[in-house]
């Protein structure tokens, strides 16, 4: 990990680091006979004090594997995951409790994770009375400061949570994540399941909420132009290895890595003249089997600049130009970009990389 | 001058049945699809974009649904109230649907390769050897490598963008005059998504279909279609061609839809958003079923039926301010 540590704070890292997330394994026995599949494989990154990170990759990317390890809701195999200092992964059942009050979660679909018999009173207060031990009128109080903060109103402090509608339930637990100021929200594809005009408005408050309380926020998800919107910082996994981290404006500019790029070319734009003219790379073929993946880079078999060096060798994360690190054979051997993003293999003398697949 | 429509919806209107009675999820719904043409069908949850879609070929479940009015011409026949049997052929054959999850559709006891086959033995008249070959042949056209292999294999043995592939195979192998396609890639990886998207293309272009492309995501609409009608409250707000739709938008719901669309380009500070949440059937509004969101909304808006108006060549508004308003597109 020579390159996440020699790195400037622009680079891969954040300012004022909260959370660090360093070299996190964790994988799920198979089923019978098969075999263990490596769902997270060696992830590292950094969370910065009142920042947002977006945590981006497609289905079996381990993305909410990783929110998840982080919260202790299912066991790493190794790695560290260190909260202002502090180590969560060796924490004892007691003090882990309590950690838990600082680090909280929003899942995409709000209603299975509320107990459909309280009132949303409970469903918002019970963090109160567990972790903050609020007497009953405290606890109020603090409740309608919540609904208030959420958009929601008093009147519906004693309301069950199917009366609510879908972005409401969502604000709702919002409100709960919130309750005891937190100093991390991992927010696991909290948007995905809303309509567009309902997700922009939970994603203004979650903005609004930020700037108030300065709480710093996970942002998992798959889609590509909400993450664009609302994280600083953007970490790209495919098959639970980390391929590109940086600021979000280079890698949606000026993606370093054949994945970053294919991504992005493949989300399409709400504008049918560009949709008509844009040069799209279409991935060949699907993800390789988890439980058997690539001795080298795991997207080496959908990859368009395929080298031989890329079936058997991980490449290293190196930094990119305007900020980040990148883990590509194409930035150190091959045509050596050296940290330049794919734009410059577009300029760049021919022939751009012979295909050796 | 043209040739008739190959699809005409008229006044279509579908109910269902509630604790307080029948409850109008489509509410005189008309559109037409050309031949060859895409259609997109955009809505937000509750619009009835899927109702709507499943009442062109009878698959509104009856009880709790019924169609309560209106018409649905293939071709100038009738297709409400047709027979059963006779509504056997046109389904699969002549129209065919693919869905969100394609398990829904896919039998899990038997293999892919039979499934085929036996669509085309059934529309087609195919022998069991003939059938068994166009089976292998269609999982060809659509990706699947080893198709002759993979034929033999079980739903469950496939991916899910696989198992999206496997069910337009199916749903292509009589070759369909028209194919319904609901959230066909909403499930799907974005990757996978445009691997998807661009075979639906292909295929239309190979066979010269017509495709009802229901979808949520403007992103998709515009890679894919036509010609665009906007849902809201189970009514049509808007109907356009593509470029109109996004560039000259002609209903305040459509604009809010617009710009509401995250873009992937630089950052534009705060997101837009459409005050408010979409309406449950029980509670729309009297005169336009947008106003209590609508930024343009006056005191005429809050009475009355609100008819349709032409404002453009194949471009029809629900809106009586639209003359007034300069709404903003795409950008």
């Amino acid at each position: 990990m020579t390159a996440l540590e020699n790195r400037e704070p622009a680079a891969g890292s954040a300012a004022d680091t909260l959370l660090r997330v360093d070299d996190l394994h964790v994988s799920f026995k198979g089923r019978g006979r098969a075999r263990k599949v490596r769902a997270v494989n060696g992830v590292s990154f950094e969370l910065g004090r009142s920042e947002t990170v977006g945590l981006v990759g497609e289905s079996g990317s381990g993305k909410s594997t990783v929110g998840r390890a982080i919260m202790r809701l299912i066991p790493a195999d190794s790695g560290r995951v260190q909260l202002d200092g502090r180590e969560l992964l060796s924490l004892g059942r007691s003090e882990l409790r309590a950690a838990r009050k600082d680090v909280q979660m929003v899942f995409q679909d709000p209603y299975s994770s509320m107990n459909p018999a309280m009132v949303v009173a409970d469903v918002i207060g019970e963090p109160l009375d567990v972790q903050a031990g609020m007497g009953r009128s405290e606890r109020n109080t603090r409740v309608a400061e919540l609904l208030e903060a959420v958009g929601l109103s008093q009147r519906h402090i004693e309301r069950y949570p199917y009366e609510f509608s879908g972005g409401q339930r969502q604000r709702i637990a919002i409100a709960r994540a919130l309750a005891n100021h937190p100093k991390v929200v991992i927010l696991d594809e909290a948007v995905s399941a809303l309509d567009v005009s309902t997700q922009n408005q939970i994603i203004n408050l979650l903005e609004d909420l930020q700037a108030e309380t300065g709480v710093s926020m996970l942002f998992i998800a798959h889609d590509l132009a909400v993450v664009r919107h609302i994280a600083r910082r953007t970490v790209v996994i495919y098959l639970g290895q980390v391929m590109e981290v940086g600021p979000s404006e280079r890698i949606f500019e000026h993606p370093a890595h054949p994945y970053a790029e294919a991504l992005l070319s493949a989300v399409p734009v709400p504008n049918p003249e560009i949709q008509r003219r844009r040069e799209r790379v279409v991935l060949r073929g699907e993800p390789p089997d988890p439980t058997n993946l690539p001795l080298g880079c795991p997207f080496v078999t959908r990859c368009r600049y395929a080298m031989d060096v890329c079936a058997d060798t991980m490449p290293e994360l190196t930094p990119v130009d305007g900020g980040g690190l990148v883990a590509c054979h194409l930035q150190t051997a091959g045509p050596n970009l050296a940290g330049r993003s794919l734009d410059a293999l577009g300029v760049e003398a021919e022939p751009i990389v012979p295909p050796t697949r | 001058m043209s040739e008739p429509p190959l699809l005409e919806v008229t006044d279509l209107d579908v109910d269902f049945a509630t604790d307080h009675g029948w409850e109008r999820v489509v509410n005189h719904v008309s559109f037409t699809v050309d031949r060859g043409e895409t259609l997109g069908l955009v809505g937000e949850s509750g619009s009835g974009k899927s109702v709507t879609c499943m009442a062109l070929t009878a698959l509104i479940p009856m009880p709790p649904g019924r169609v309560a009015g209106g018409s649905v011409r293939l071709e100038g026949r009738e297709l409400i109230g047709m027979p059963a049997a006779e509504l056997e052929q046109v389904r699969g054959a002549e129209v065919a649907n693919i869905f969100q999850e394609p398990m829904t559709s896919l039998n899990p006891a038997f293999t892919v390769g039979e499934q085929i086959a036996e669509m085309v033995r059934r529309h087609k008249g195919l022998s069991r050897r003939a059938a068994r070959g166009r089976a292998v042949e269609m999982l060809d056209r659509v990706g699947i490598p080893n198709a002759s292999r993979r034929a033999e294999e079980y739903p469950h043995q496939f991916s899910g963008g696989m198992r999206q592939r496997v069910m337009i195979a199916m749903a292509v192998s009589c070759e369909p005059k028209l194919l319904i396609a609901d959230e066909p890639t909403t499930a799907l990886d974005v990757t996978i998504q445009a691997q998807v998207l661009d075979l639906l293309r292909d295929m239309q272009a190979e066979l010269g279909m017509s495709v009802v492309f229901i979808t949520h995501d403007l992103g998709v609409v515009a890679h894919s279609c036509d010609h665009v009608v906007v849902l809201y409250g189970g009514r049509v707000m808007e109907e356009a061609p593509i470029d109109e739709l996004y560039f000259r938008p002609a209903h305040p719901y459509t604009e809010g839809l617009l710009t509401a669309m995250p873009q992937i380009g630089p950052r534009a500070g705060r997101l837009a958003s459409i005050p408010g949440s979409t309406p449950v059937p029980s509670s729309l509004p009297a005169g336009c079923v947008f106003n209590p969101r609508c930024p343009y909304v006056v005191e005429r808006c809050r009475e009355g039926e609100i008819p349709l108006v032409e404002v453009g060549p194949g471009h029809r508004s629900r809106c009586v301010r639209v003359s007034e308003l300069n709404l903003v597109g795409t950008s």
